[in-house]
C-alpha cells in the first residue's frame, strides 16, 4: 500500500537486510551475541506475523468485525478465525497433541463460535503463543521430524512451520487492504 | 478469501515445499493417499527447502501478475472512490508488483554480493518499467536472484550475517517469501476488486 513509503521500506530493509552501521562502533565493548539457531530464527517469523495479526485484530473496531470488500469473501474476523484455526491444525500436527479447540480438519470456524471481538482476539493470541511454546520445545531436532501433513502425506516440520507463516502473511496482505477501506492505517504501518 | 479455502493453498504447499509435485491438483488428489504416502521424505538441505519456499510464491505473484489485464495495471482502489476509504495514493497494481521485485532484489542481494540492477533507486523499482511484459520480467529475474541466493545456503553459514547485514543470511532468505506473501495477499484484493478471481482460487470455486 502507499504508505508504506520509501523511508517506511528504508526502515524495514535497513533493520531486516541493513548496514550493521552503528554496531561497528560498539562491538568492541560488547558481549557477544548469544548464537542463533534454526528454531530461533523460525520462532521469530513465527511471532513476526503471529503478533502482527494479534495487533490488527486488537485494533480494528468491533463494529467492522464483519466488514468484507467483495460478497465472495471472509469477513474480517472470519479471515483472523481462518488464520489462527489453520495454525492450530498444524500445531497439533506437528505436536502430536490436542492443543486449541478442534474443529476437526475444518479451518473456517464461524462467528457463532468466537461471538465478540474479544473471542477472535483471543483466539489468536492462543494460536501465536501455543505454536511458539511448541517451537520452543521443539528447538532445532523438531524441525527435523516429520508429521502427517495433508492429504496423510509426510512433511517436515520446517515446512509445515514454513507453511503457517507465509499463510499468515497473505491474509495480513488482505487485512492490510480491509484496513484502508475503512479509511484505518494498518498498526504495522504507522511508525 | 473466501473461497481460497484449504486444499488449494495446501495443495500448492505439497507441491512447492513438501512433496512430489505431480499429485496436488486438486482436493480429491491431495486427499487420496498415494502409495509411498508414508515413506520418510527425504531430508531437504537448507538450500533446497529456502528454494522450494521461493518457488512457491514466485508461483503464486507470477500467476497474479499475469492475471491482471495490462489496462488494468495502473488500478489502484483509489480509483473506485469507495464511500468511507481511504486509499490516497496507494501503490497501483503495477507499482505492487516493481516493489515486490525491487525488494527482493535488496533482501536478497547481500547473499550472493550482487550488484543491483540499473535504475533500483528505491522500493518501488525503476520508474521507466511502463508495460506488463516488462514488468513481470522484472519480477522473474527478481525470483531469479532468489534461487541464487537460496543456493549459497549451507549448514555451516546460515546463521551468519552477510557483509555488515544485521540479519542472519536464513533470516534475510525467509524474509525475502514473507515479505512476497504479504503483498501476494494485497494483490489479490486488486484483483477481486477487478472482477477477477485469482489464479490459486480457480479450480475448486469457479
Amino acid at each position: 500500500m502507499k504508505r508504506s513509503s520509501l523511508a517506511l521500506l528504508a526502515v524495514t530493509l535497513l533493520l531486516v537486510a541493513g548496514t550493521n552501521l552503528y554496531g561497528q562502533g560498539q562491538s568492541q565493548n560488547q558481549a557477544p551475541r548469544p548464537a542463533r539457531s534454526r528454531s530461533d530464527e523460525m520462532l521469530d517469523r513465527w511471532n513476526d506475523i503471529g503478533n502482527k495479526l494479534i495487533a490488527m485484530a486488537q485494533d480494528f473496531p468491533e463494529d467492522k468485525y464483519d466488514f468484507k470488500l467483495q460478497k465472495d469473501q471472509r469477513t474480517f474476523a472470519q479471515n483472523l478465525l481462518h488464520a489462527a484455526a489453520l495454525d492450530f491444525v498444524l500445531i497439533r500436527r506437528v505436536s502430536g497433541s490436542n492443543l486449541g479447540p478442534d474443529f476437526g480438519e475444518g479451518d473456517n470456524p464461524t462467528r457463532d463460535v468466537f461471538k465478540t471481538k474479544a473471542d477472535v482476539v483471543k483466539f489468536v493470541q492462543e494460536a501465536v503463543a501455543d505454536g511458539a511454546q511448541v517451537i520452543q520445545q521443539q528447538g532445532d531436532p523438531g524441525l527435523d521430524n516429520t508429521s502427517k501433513f495433508f492429504g496423510n502425506r509426510l512433511a517436515h516440520n520446517s515446512s509445515i512451520w514454513t507453511f503457517a507463516i507465509e499463510h499468515s502473511g497473505e491474509h495480513y496482505g488482505q487485512l492490510v487492504v480491509y484496513y484502508r477501506a475503512n479509511n484505518l492505517v494498518p498498526p504495522d504501518s504507522r511508525r | 478469501m473466501k473461497r481460497m479455502r484449504i486444499f488449494l493453498p495446501l495443495a500448492v504447499l505439497i507441491v512447492s515445499v513438501a512433496a512430489p509435485a505431480h499429485s496436488a491438483r486438486n482436493a480429491a488428489a491431495a486427499s487420496a493417499p498415494p502409495p509411498q504416502q508414508s515413506q520418510q521424505p527425504s531430508a531437504p538441505t537448507i538450500a533446497s527447502a529456502l528454494d522450494h519456499e521461493i518457488s512457491g510464491v514466485e508461483k503464486q505473484i507470477v500467476d497474479v501478475a499475469e492475471a491482471m489485464p495490462e489496462d488494468k495495471y495502473n488500478f489502484s482502489p483509489e480509483t473506485l472512490n469507495i464511500p468511507g476509504a481511504d486509499y490516497k495514493g496507494v501503490r497501483t497494481f503495477a507499482v505492487q508488483v516493481k516493489h515486490v521485485a525491487a525488494s527482493n532484489y535488496f533482501i536478497w542481494s547481500p547473499l550472493t554480493g550482487e550488484k543491483l540492477p540499473e535504475g533500483l533507486k528505491d522500493g518501488n523499482g525503476p520508474e521507466d518499467l511502463k508495460t506488463k511484459a516488462d514488468i513481470i520480467k522484472f519480477l522473474k529475474d527478481s525470483f531469479a536472484l532468489g534461487h541464487k541466493a537460496a543456493a549459497t545456503l549451507t549448514p555451516e553459514n546460515m546463521l551468519q550475517n552477510p557483509g555488515n547485514s544485521k540479519s542472519t543470511r536464513l533470516r534475510l532468505a525467509t524474509f525475502g517469501v514473507a515479505h512476497a506473501f504479504d503483498h501476494y495477499g494485497q494483490m489479490v484484493e486488486y484483483l477481486r476488486m477487478n472482477g477477477i478471481v485469482p489464479p490459486a482460487s480457480r479450480s475448486k470455486s469457479d
